[in-house]
């Protein structure tokens, strides 16, 4: 390994003197993600294009250090966290909009862009990315890409991975190549398909060919107010059962509400045990139809109110609580634990119930706020790291959750990905035979102890999952 | 090595086809030693893990419609038939998800769905019998493309049996998934390259509460295209958006409708709907007066309903792969708006003698063209036909654009490369397949690069 500063030294003579960070206070910005864990890089390197990249990519490696590349750093699970000293690799100077190209509904953006700007760039065409991470104003396309991000209108429409039709990237070797590209599909394996959601482990990505769509004619939002969770939950199952696939699907449980409408003042009545907020959108005969028809099922589930709104000022009211949420459940609590578990939508009865008895077990609050369309659960176990004990049981609850989405036929994660924060878990889900499977793909990539080393796969100890939290902004919407 | 049909790997002789079965089971003209057909995964597991120690090769065959894709087997000693691969077949209506054994048939499946008023939107060739399996090795997908998306996007997690036995599995039965690697993508379009798949999980789609079908005839070709993007371009979310030149129309079989009369020149636009009632009837006039700003002919309108509508697409679907199969088909993608160039090359390589008149569909909004070419092709007159495709797929490539040859006969495929895939990432492709199959067991030489 080449002594950090001979490194320093030959990547400023690529980027730039000031594009290469090595001061303590520098180095403590990169230090973390949006998750618990941290470790500090050995330096900082932010290159200005993707040819600067691939010298980069080259010259670390060449050096013997491992490469964290990252994005905004909104990252849940501690992907951008580099471990052993890490050299972070930057791209939020990658930051262009490349090309749009409204006639095939395509463009070509660069990693550092910001997921809505794509949006907001091709809105005077009357187009939009679809995918829609509820950090969207911060996280970028580059991180998007490595998580394989959701948000909240991702039911009808798709994750990342459905909108991504090819990349550019840098590999370990320090060749770049396309994968995919403007082609609905390019033939051969598809590489695409599995640099998108592999949390930076096997490739840069320099360059992104996104799919746009139409923006839709007409949106309607619903607001239902339900007694009991349990109606909420079958209201779920009932509108997805009816034949439609609402654009959006979110809930709010009565912990949350509670937090919430002191906070919020989004006017939901006392008696409310859970939220639902159902988006419909695209033609306005189609949404007319279906939004009397989500409206229509939530009454018959025993909805006591149902409002509705269509213009966006009306519409932002309705969903000022789901936003507010989790800042609201930050003040009730020193710390809390957010969890990203997945079960099948026609199980989160169930899996509310047994978080109801998780929480009553280790006697911790526990919120739910989430993307029930979807079945994808956020857990929120409110707790004080300052009670040694709580920490014990609020990390417990943390791993019985876990272990009860798998059990109810679910997955680990929905859309935070596993990085540092789940990967002691992934023996829940996987057979040493799958998680043997996977870590070939590092190896056939080359990038196998270089690109993002010790994340994703179990390491043998104590999982990490469930440290305190550091609070995520008080405006932070999930 | 070479396998004498009596040799059997030590396995269990009621897993063994008949050797007089064998014919059914070529593959550009090669015969397998041996044919074996599992009943269980373990037993999938077993012949896999002989066959491994063996050094043996081996093609899985579902129902046998896409064999004709890709080169000539390196070498080919055991078929190896997914058909009785038929469980599980779970559907959760209420979750809106299905787990399938790979050798079910589509057909087998859309009828489960159904049954739920619900389907897997996809619609490659040959449903009643084209297997699960086999369409999602070989990426099969149809018109529904336009509205769906593909196999790749449909998929929710996929368990194969590696070239050693080993199982595994990835992805899973939830909609919202991102445990782990995407391994089920990897798998899908592999042709068979990495693993046998063995089950599949999906994400399926409502049946919409109505449809609607139209037909509209263009005398050019950009006025056809143009209307069918800027349908799709207006936000109408057409399920499916096909441009057929008119020598299609013979090979898009459907008995029950009255085809568009034979003597009309032109290009035709087919538009699926589906939908509440009242945003059909919206996505038909607005579809239609779309089409005549186009310049469409005064009889466009709708075309057919219910059942002949269903056929009318099981045809566009099956275009060019029901029996009698014409010999030759390829298969071009490029953007979307450049599907008038890459139908104009197609058009200016058929004035070569046995090229003559290809029968032309084009999934618009995806810019995938498909032709084929039904006379016979001479035997002396491939080394110019491949010389007249070869300097089509530079054309091709001139646009941006890929060509595959998704049929042709033993001689020609000998002589230029059905696939066409970019030449920068064949060492890490190769890199995966030595991953995966270290021995290269698994379908050798048929995929991309030699793989
Ligand atoms: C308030 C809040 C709300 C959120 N809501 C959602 C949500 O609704 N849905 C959702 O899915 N996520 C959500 N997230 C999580 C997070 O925003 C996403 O995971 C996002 O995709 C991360 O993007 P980033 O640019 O911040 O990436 P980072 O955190 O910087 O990095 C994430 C991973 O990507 C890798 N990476 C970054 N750039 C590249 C590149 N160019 N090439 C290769 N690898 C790269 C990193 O190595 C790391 O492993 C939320 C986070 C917060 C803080």
């Amino acid at each position: 390994m080449q002594a950090p500063s001979a490194l320093a030294h030959a990547l400023r003579r690529i980027v730039g003197e000031k594009y290469v960070l090595t001061t303590p206070e520098a180095l403590l910005v990169y230090a973390y993600d949006g998750s618990v864990d941290r470790s500090l890089p050995g330096l900082v390197v932010l290159p200005g294009s993707a040819e600067e990249t691939v010298q980069v990519v080259r010259t670390v490696r060449e050096a013997g250090w491992p490469l964290v590349p990252r994005g905004a750093g909104t990252g849940l699970s501690g992907g951008a966290v580099p471990l052993q000293g890490a050299v972070v690799l930057s791209l939020a100077r990658l930051n262009r909009i490349l090309e749009i190209d409204p006639d095939n509904m395509r463009a070509v953006v660069e990693p550092g862009v910001a997921n809505l700007d794509i949006s907001k760039a091709v809105q005077p065409y009357g187009l939009y990315y679809a995918p829609d991470p509820s950090s969207q104003k911060a996280c970028t396309i580059g991180g998007n890409i490595a998580e394989n991000a959701g948000g909240p209108h991702c039911l009808a429409y798709g994750v990342t991975t459905n909108h991504v039709l090819g990349l550019e990237v840098v590999l370990a070797n320090g060749s770049r190549v396309w994968l995919g590209g403007k082609l609905q599909e390019e033939g051969g394996y598809d590489l695409r398909g599995i640099v998108i959601g592999s949390e930076g482990m096997l490739a840069v990505v320099t360059k992104i060919v996104v799919r746009l769509l139409p923006l839709p004619e007409a949106v309607k939002t619903l607001l239902a107010v339900f007694r009991e969770i349990d109606q909420a939950s079958s209201a779920v199952s009932a509108i997805i059962a009816s034949g439609m696939v609402p654009s959006a699907l979110e809930m709010l449980d009565r912990l949350t509400i509670e937090a919430v409408e002191p906070a919020v003042h989004a006017g939901y009545p006392k008696e409310a045990g859970a939220v639902l907020l159902v988006e419909v959108d695209g033609l306005r005969e189609a949404v007319e139809v279906q939004g009397a028809q989500v409206e229509a099922i939530c009454r018959e589930m025993g909805a006591v109110e149902v409002r509705s709104a269509e213009n966006p000022q009306e519409r932002e009211r309705l969903w000022a609580g789901r936003k507010g949420a989790l800042g609201a459940l930050g003040r009730l609590a020193p710390n809390y634990l957010l969890l990203d578990g997945v079960v099948p939508r026609t199980r989160i009865v169930e899996a509310l119930r047994r978080i109801r008895a998780i929480s009553e077990y280790y006697r911790l609050p526990i919120a739910n706020v989430f993307h029930a369309g979807d079945g994808n659960l956020h857990p929120c176990i409110l707790f004080d790291e300052r009670d040694a004990d709580q920490l014990r049981r609020a990390k417990e609850a943390g791993g019985a959750i876990l272990k009860m989405c798998v059990e109810l036929g679910g997955a680990l994660s929905g859309e935070h990905g596993v990085g540092l924060e789940k990967q002691e878990y992934m023996p829940l889900y996987f057979t040493p035979e799958d998680l043997q499977a996977m870590a070939k793909l590092p190896q056939a990539f080359g990038s196998a102890d270089f690109l993002n080393p010790g994340k994703v796969f179990p390491q043998g100890k104590v999982p990490t999952a469930f440290r305190p939290t550091t609070r995520l902004p008080a405006d932070a919407i999930i | 090595m070479s396998f004498a049909p009596s040799h059997t790997l030590g396995l269990d002789p009621a897993l063994l086809l008949p050797p007089e079965r064998r014919g059914a089971y070529a593959v550009d003209g090669l015969l397998p030693s041996l044919v074996v057909r599992p009943r269980s995964v373990e037993e999938v597991s077993t012949v896999l893990a002989a066959a491994f120690q063996e050094g043996a090769s081996l093609v899985p065959w579902g129902g046998g419609t896409r064999m004709a894709l890709g080169a000539v087997p390196r070498s080919y000693h055991l078929a190896l038939d997914m058909t009785a691969i038929a469980e599980p077949l779970e559907h959760s209506p209420a979750n809106l998800t299905v787990r399938v054994g790979a050798g079910i048939t589509l057909e087998h499946l859309q009828k489960t769905l159904r049954a739920h008023g619900q389907f897997l939107p996809i619609d490659p060739p040959l449903p009643t019998r084209a297997t699960i399996g086999g369409i999602m090795a070989s990426s099969a997908y149809g018109p529904l493309c336009a509205g769906y998306g593909l196999p790749r996007d449909m998929v929710i997690g996929i368990a194969v049996v590696h070239a050693n036995g080993t199982r595994t599995k990835s992805g899973g039965q939830v909609v919202k998934n991102v445990t782990g690697f995407e391994m089920h993508r990897l798998y899908t379009g592999s042709l068979g390259t990495l693993g046998v798949i063995v089950e599949v999980a999906f994400k399926v789609a409502p049946l919409p509460k109505e449809e609607c079908t139209l037909l509209a005839l263009f005398p050019s070709a950009e006025g056809a295209l143009g209307a069918g993007l800027a349908v799709v371009r207006a936000g109408l979310s057409p399920m499916a958006v096909e441009v057929l030149t008119a020598s299609a129309w013979p090979l898009v079989y459907a008995p029950t409708l009255p085809l568009p009369p034979k003597d009309k020149r032109g290009y035709w636009l087919l538009l699926r709907f589906g939908g509440p009632p009242p945003a059909v009837a919206r996505q038909e006039r607005d579809a239609l007066a779309l089409c005549q700003r186009y310049g469409a002919g005064e009889d466009a309108g709708e075309v057919a309903r219910g059942e002949e509508a269903r056929a009318l697409w099981r045809g566009v679907a099956d275009f060019g792969w029901r029996e009698p199969q014409p010999p030759l088909g390829v298969r071009i993608s490029c953007l979307p708006r450049q599907g008038v160039q890459a139908l104009a090359l197609l058009e200016e390589v058929s004035s070569v003698p046995p090229l003559v008149n290809p029968a032309i569909a084009l999934h618009a909004s995806a810019g995938v063209l498909r032709a084929f070419w039904s006379g016979g092709i001479p035997q002396d007159a491939i080394p110019e036909v491949s010389n007249a495709l070869r300097t089509l797929r530079e054309r091709v490539h001139a646009l941006g654009g890929r060509m595959v040859l998704e049929r042709a006969p033993r001689p020609l495929k000998d002589l230029i490369d059905p696939w066409d895939v970019s030449a920068e990432t064949l060492g890490l492709q190769r890199s995966l397949k030595a991953q995966f199959d270290p021995k290269g067991v698994l379908n050798p030489g048929r995929f991309v690069g030699g793989i």
